[in-house]
């Protein structure tokens, strides 16, 4: 169905709606005797008859404009055929590079661009509407303005916020595999891929001079992903064809570039954060750790995070440095238990997440080899850090109490996650009965035994003699 | 089949795992603990919140949960969290869909600043994509500068560990040495020196002083050789305090010539919205150094190289965000309810109209004995930000109709002398007034 067709049904059913109202009105009249309700209903009588002046008025200027698009539409028909067919070109390339249907794409785009087409709409009275903008939104309004036809415009809206997104990913079912990262962090693809994407420096010859291996940045090159936030131009959507949000150009953006507030915003935060981490190293002060170690001198460092060492780690030693592989995973994700079930127990938030990077809003953890990091978010109130302290406590005195050398290498890499886990199995054992349940103990180091001592020569020999 | 037995025992385990962690995940779920936070804290979160909702805003969303907490009041701070990440995520969706397809046109990197007083620098910002490269290229540029002559680079002992984990394997030794290796007494211009300001303390019994920066300039600068030509100094965590105080120990010296700040944006500059990556580049230019002339080294050609190397090389995304999350957080600080609001530019204009009021006042030679008006006047103009200047004329044209004589007019536009000829305008002025002051008042002085 064409749209003006829409528009003229639209304006029947509302006309008939009117003429059925001041039906209604009249009859009553009749049948009041009251005065003064009489007075009321002549002013919505009244009221009617403007509203249906208005509306008659609008729907001339309706036809007229609807006439100018049709002559517009005959003149540039072959021009905007054009561009429809360009268009499409695009969405059909889109849609085979990302395997996304034709028709969600034009939903997306409709949405995003706020042309507000109905469902029935076909992709050339889109582009219609794009190419005379000033008329058709007064016409858009008049649309907006039938109850039926809002309904059909708010359907073709995207359906998604990101809240829900993130109370899904809350919720307490959880079925997917835990958090695990990749042993090997700082590998030299990594590296050479951040000089590679840096194309300007130099042009790529020189830059894949500046390191060592060239040939690893090829191999990057191929395998790395494309991300929506990195590069310019990265993006395989269209780019030009599309109008942008008026607030968005640059020349607005760019009127208000005074740095001074937001100077005063991000000192403010930085200082609320280093002030948290001095109270909680004078918190801890007194604290006798046997696994952890926190170094009161890093308060003059000011930096941002907590930072918590292993007391056993070796820098010298250069197998493991004095740690038992997977160690520093397993702490990481114990510490985060035992703070947030204190955390829970006292202020309920913010809990603690497992994160790389530091400095956000929230408060995070993460290891650095030697020990662990907690980046603090907003910290509430003194409550908060008392929590984290005792959470600190709880951790150092499991971790003292664990029956068995933790050694990852004993499963493979995909498994690493179970490693991680147990550290919260251990807090429910502990949650559950003050101590940790002598039957949890018994299979962990039940566990440990079968697999101990993992001998790497021991394991090798088993695969040699299975291949034999 | 032992290692069969083992992934069939760990799959079990893992499932056993999983069940406990969900009834982990369940615990306390429905309990609500109610906190009173800190008044710093309703203020950042407040901040926050406002930024965040007109930013979004500005993408032509509206927030779909904004509550901002009050003072001294009983919160869940777990919801108040679980808002503002959720607000966070939003303005991601949403700027992941508007800006990408937006256009990418302008090419340039950096763009004018207005300088901090005080200190000689570049009023540039130079920027790059990650917080590494920002480190890299001040090294690059001087290798550019210095027409591919080797550059010896340095490090500090608490550095960002990925520098020292990467770069002496990484690079080339043809054009990057690691001067931390070698050992060599000369006194090129080619040596560079990686020092970090707020450092990550990695490991044991780390001795760190408050005036760390200042002694290992100190300890840079009695060297007799090796003295580098460029201090590169991570500010990822600086405030402007701290890098005031670090600036003001590098001006006192004259033997080391620049100052490059590398500052990875993704940390603390915009508020936990993880959105993009940027690395940040601002050069310092030795105060000591520019007063003795003694530079045989040409900084602005050298801010050219530095230019060259970082251009065009930050995202259109970052470019545009940055600019959005700017302008968000100036809007939100012009409002009266910010945290950051600075009403010292209105007093400024209320004061200097009642100084030019109380002045032309005597000039019209109107009894103005009665101090208490005056008083009260000058209490009301600068306590209240409400009223503006055209209030306060307005107040001014309705009190004293024949005060505007033609100084005053000289003194004000001609466009807001024929704004107060305006009768609405006078009547605002008298609403103020009835509104605020004792009504008998008034009419005694009216009438």
């Amino acid at each position: 169905m064409k749209s003006h067709e829409l528009r003229s049904k639209a304006f029947d059913s509302l006309m008939l709606d009117i003429a059925f109202s001041k039906q209604l009105m009249s009859d009553l009249m009749n049948k009041e005797s009251k005065q003064s309700i009489k007075n009321t209903i002549n002013k919505k009588i009244k009221c009617l008859h403007e509203l249906e002046k208005n509306i008659q008025s609008a729907m001339t200027q309706l036809t007229n404009h609807q006439n100018k698009l049709d002559e517009i539409v005959s003149l540039s028909m072959t021009e905007s055929n054009k561009k429809i067919e360009h268009f499409n070109q695009q969405a059909k390339d889109i849609c085979d590079k990302n395997n996304h249907d034709i028709d969600k794409f034009f939903k997306a785009v409709s949405s995003l661009m706020s042309i507000k087409a109905t469902n029935e709409a076909d992709k050339n009275d889109m582009m219609v509407a794009e190419l005379i903008s000033e008329s058709e939104i007064f016409i858009q309004s008049c649309y907006l303005n039938t109850p039926v036809l809002t309904r059909k415009l708010t359907e073709t809206r995207v359906p998604y916020t990101a809240k829900d997104l993130y109370r899904s990913s809350q919720s307490s079912n959880y079925t997917g595999t835990f958090y695990a990262r990749s042993q090997i962090r700082h590998s030299v693809n990594k590296i050479s891929g951040k000089f590679e994407s840096v194309n300007k420096f130099g042009d790529k010859n020189a830059a894949s001079d500046l390191i060592k291996d060239s040939k690893n940045i090829n191999a990057s090159n191929t395998t790395r992903k494309k991300y929506h936030n990195i590069g310019a131009g990265n993006s395989d959507l269209p780019v030009s064809d599309f109008k942008i949000n008026e607030n968005y150009t640059s020349s607005k953006l760019r009127s208000f570039s005074s740095h001074k507030n937001h100077k005063k915003l991000r000192d403010g935060i930085l200082s609320h954060k280093n002030n948290a981490v001095k109270k909680l190293i004078d918190l801890t002060k007194d604290d006798k750790y046997q696994k952890f170690l926190i170094n009161k001198q890093q308060v003059n460092a000011k930096y941002p995070c907590l930072v918590i060492l292993f007391s056993a780690f070796d820098r010298k030693n250069e197998s493991n440095h004095g740690l038992k592989p997977g160690y520093q995973e397993f702490a990481t994700h114990l510490l985060i238990a035992c703070i947030n079930q204190q955390l829970k127990n006292t202020c309920g938030g913010p809990l603690i997440e497992r994160r790389e990077s530091f400095g956000f809003m929230t408060p995070t953890l993460s290891d650095i080899q030697s020990g662990l990091r907690l980046s603090l978010g907003l910290v509430p109130n003194n409550d908060w850090l008392v929590a984290v302290r005792s959470g600190i406590k709880n951790c150092d005195l499991l971790l003292s109490k664990l029956p068995m050398d933790f050694n990852c290498d004993e499963y493979d890499s995909h498994n690493n996650h179970v490693m991680m886990s147990v550290g919260h199995r251990i807090m429910l054992g502990e949650m559950e009965a003050s101590k940790i349940p002598s039957e949890i103990v018994d299979r962990l180091s039940g566990l440990h035994s079968k697999y101990n001592p993992v001998d790497y020569n021991h394991k090798n020999k088993i695969n040699k003699k299975n291949t034999k | 089949m032992i290692t069969i037995i083992k992934i069939k025992l760990i799959k079990k385990i893992q499932n056993e795992i999983l069940v406990k962690y969900n009834s982990y995940c369940k615990l306390d779920n429905n309990k609500v603990k109610l906190i009173i936070p800190n008044n710093e804290y309703v203020d950042l979160y407040n901040e926050c919140i406002k930024i965040y909702s007109t930013l979004l805003q500005d993408f032509g969303y509206s927030a779909s949960n904004v509550k901002l907490i009050e003072k001294d009041q009983k919160i869940d701070v777990k919801e108040a969290t679980f808002n503002l990440v959720a607000l966070q995520d939003e303005i991601m969706m949403v700027s992941a869909n508007n800006i990408s397809r937006s256009q990418l046109g302008d090419d340039d990197t950096s763009e004018e600043e207005t300088a901090d007083q005080g200190h000689e620098e570049s009023k540039l910002y130079f920027r790059s994509p990650y917080g590494m490269s920002a480190l890299f290229s001040p090294m690059l540029a001087l290798h550019q500068y210095l027409k591919n002559k080797p550059i010896i680079y340095e490090f500090d002992q608490y550095v960002y560990f990925e520098l020292i984990a990467c770069w002496p394997t990484d690079l080339n030794d043809k054009y990057f040495i690691n001067g931390n290796k070698i050992s060599s007494n000369t006194n090129d211009n080619n040596r560079v020196y990686y020092i970090d300001a707020n450092p990550c303390m990695g490991s044991k019994n780390e001795i760190i002083s408050p005036s760390y920066f200042k002694d290992t300039l100190q300890k840079l600068v009695n060297r007799k050789y090796n003295i580098p030509t460029i201090l590169i100094v991570d500010t990822t965590s600086t405030t402007s305090e701290q890098l005031n105080n670090i600036l003001d120990a590098f001006d006192g010296q004259d033997k080391i010539p620049l100052l490059v700040t590398a500052t990875s944006v993704l940390k603390h500059n915009e508020l936990g919205l993880d959105a993009y990556s940027v690395g940040e580049n601002k050069v310092y230019v030795s105060k000591k150094t520019m007063d003795k002339n003694q530079l045989d080294f040409s900084y602005h050609v050298y801010i050219e190289f530095l230019k060259n190397a970082t251009r065009g090389t930050e995202s259109g995304f970052s470019r545009k965000m940055r600019r959005a999350l700017r302008k968000a957080i100036n809007s939100v600080a012009d409002s009266e309810n910010s945290l950051f609001y600075n009403p010292d530019n209105n007093q400024e204009k209320t004061e200097r109209f009642v100084d030019l009021l109380l002045a032309n006042v005597e000039q019209a030679q109107i009894n103005m004995n009665d101090k208490q008006f005056i008083d009260m006047l000058h209490d009301f103009s600068i306590d209240n930000n409400e009223p503006t200047i055209h209030d306060l004329l307005g107040i001014y044209h309705a009190v004293f109709p024949d005060a505007f004589d033609v100084e005053f007019q000289k003194l004000i536009s001609t466009d807001l002398y024929k704004m107060l000829t305006k009768s609405d305008f006078v009547a605002k002025g008298y609403m103020i007034l009835s509104d605020k002051m004792d009504c008998q008042f008034i009419s005694k002085k009216l009438f």
